[in-house]
């Protein structure tokens, strides 16, 4: 009988030292009513679509030690599969403020590595609610684990 | 019932052609008497309708939406000064702008936006929110100020969902509230964040 395909080792998590950058469309960045300079992002930006079961996130030190490269082969990365234009944003957030934002609410969050050849750095935040009724952890994601916030327009600003 | 039957076995043989052709003059005798043409009984507008593609294209459905929003604005918000107006009308079309669209961009639906717009001629802000559309067309509103935060998701009927984040002694204290928009402003003048929605130093 022939044996499968054997199974991929499990890879560590994200270290909570390191940082995860997730996409948000320019409806999704908080951004200054008069001169639309990105402030932050809104809760909704973490939220799951229909069928998610993880948010999908890139691991940024995957990328390089300095923060500007990370953010510009984050974009570079997210451009291989999907549309990124520029009034979008590129949100920072802490892996360790991740998960211990999971465990004031209950929630068992976990940061797993998903990269491959095709899609490095890609990630995915597991244990969030599918039905995203956990408001406050939404909240909690957007102000006090985003460390940062970059229109994608400033990344790539020569 | 039955038709005219042509017996044809007596027709010869022969390739004739005919030709459909009045006799009858119907236009008028001279040019100069021009024929009156009758009124479209449709509109022009209507007619034209008629000939667009169907489902709309985006950027149609985008302009329609905005469209409706700012109409819905001058019906209900004539306490709103007009850089308000300007200002709401600016970050609505950024919004629905056709070149930003992605897969998960959503249109704002109007109930909420008008929940939105009573909230605001209740409360009487004299700061202006960031707006935001949650993935399900809910209008987003926020209003920052240094580590004070208000957060509103903006649903159909005068219902709404915040957060408020403000400073505590040792850190940043938030929470989740969600109910009737006039409650709101009870809720946050009660956590102390009021301040974040007027003018002052940030």
């Amino acid at each position: 009988m022939a044996r499968g395909k054997p199974k991929q080792a499990r890879r560590p998590d994200v270290p909570p030292a390191d940082h995860v950058a997730r996409h948000c469309n320019p409806q999704r960045a908080i951004r200054h009513p008069v001169t639309r300079q990105v402030q932050g992002v809104w809760p909704e930006a973490f939220e799951l679509r229909v069928n998610e079961e993880w948010l999908s996130v890139h691991w940024m030190e995957y990328f390089s030690t300095d923060i500007d490269p990370q953010f510009r082969k984050v974009v570079k990365a997210l451009r291989k599969k999907r549309d990124v234009v520029p009034n979008s944003a590129i949100a920072r957030l802490n892996a360790g403020l991740i998960v211990q934002a999971g465990s004031l609410r209950g929630h068992s969050l976990r940061i797993r590595d998903r990269s491959s050849t095709g899609d490095p750095g890609y990630s995915g935040i597991y244990g969030m609610p599918r039905d995203n009724s956990d408001t406050e952890l939404l909240a909690l994601l957007a102000s006090e684990c985003c460390i940062q916030v970059r229109a994608v327009r400033d990344i790539e600003a020569p | 019932m039955t038709g005219i039957q042509i017996d044809t076995s007596r027709v010869p043989l022969q390739s004739w052609t005919i030709l459909a052709h009045s006799f009858l003059q119907t236009g008028p005798a001279s040019p100069a008497l021009a024929a009156v043409q009758p009124t479209p009984t449709s509109s022009l507008r209507a007619s034209e309708a008629a000939t667009l593609p169907w489902p709309p294209s985006l950027e149609v459905q985008l302009f329609d939406n905005a469209t409706q929003l700012k109409v819905s604005f001058s019906q209900i918000a004539m306490h709103l000064t007009p850089e308000w107006r300007t200002a709401i009308f600016e970050q609505l079309d950024f919004l629905l702008k056709p070149e930003d669209w992605q897969e998960d961009s959503a249109l704002i639906e109007v109930p909420t936006f008008l929940t939105f717009l009573r909230f605001l001629i209740f409360v009487a802000p004299n700061r202006l929110p960031s707006l935001g559309v949650s993935p399900n067309g809910n209008v987003l509103a926020a209003w920052l100020k240094g580590d004070e935060r208000i957060i509103v998701k903006f649903l159909p009927e005068d219902r709404a969902i915040a957060t408020l984040i403000r400073q505590g002694t040792r850190g940043n204290e938030a929470v989740a509230w969600r109910g009737h928009v006039v409650d709101l402003k009870l809720f946050i003048e009660r956590f102390g964040v009021r301040d974040c929605m007027s003018d002052g130093p940030t």
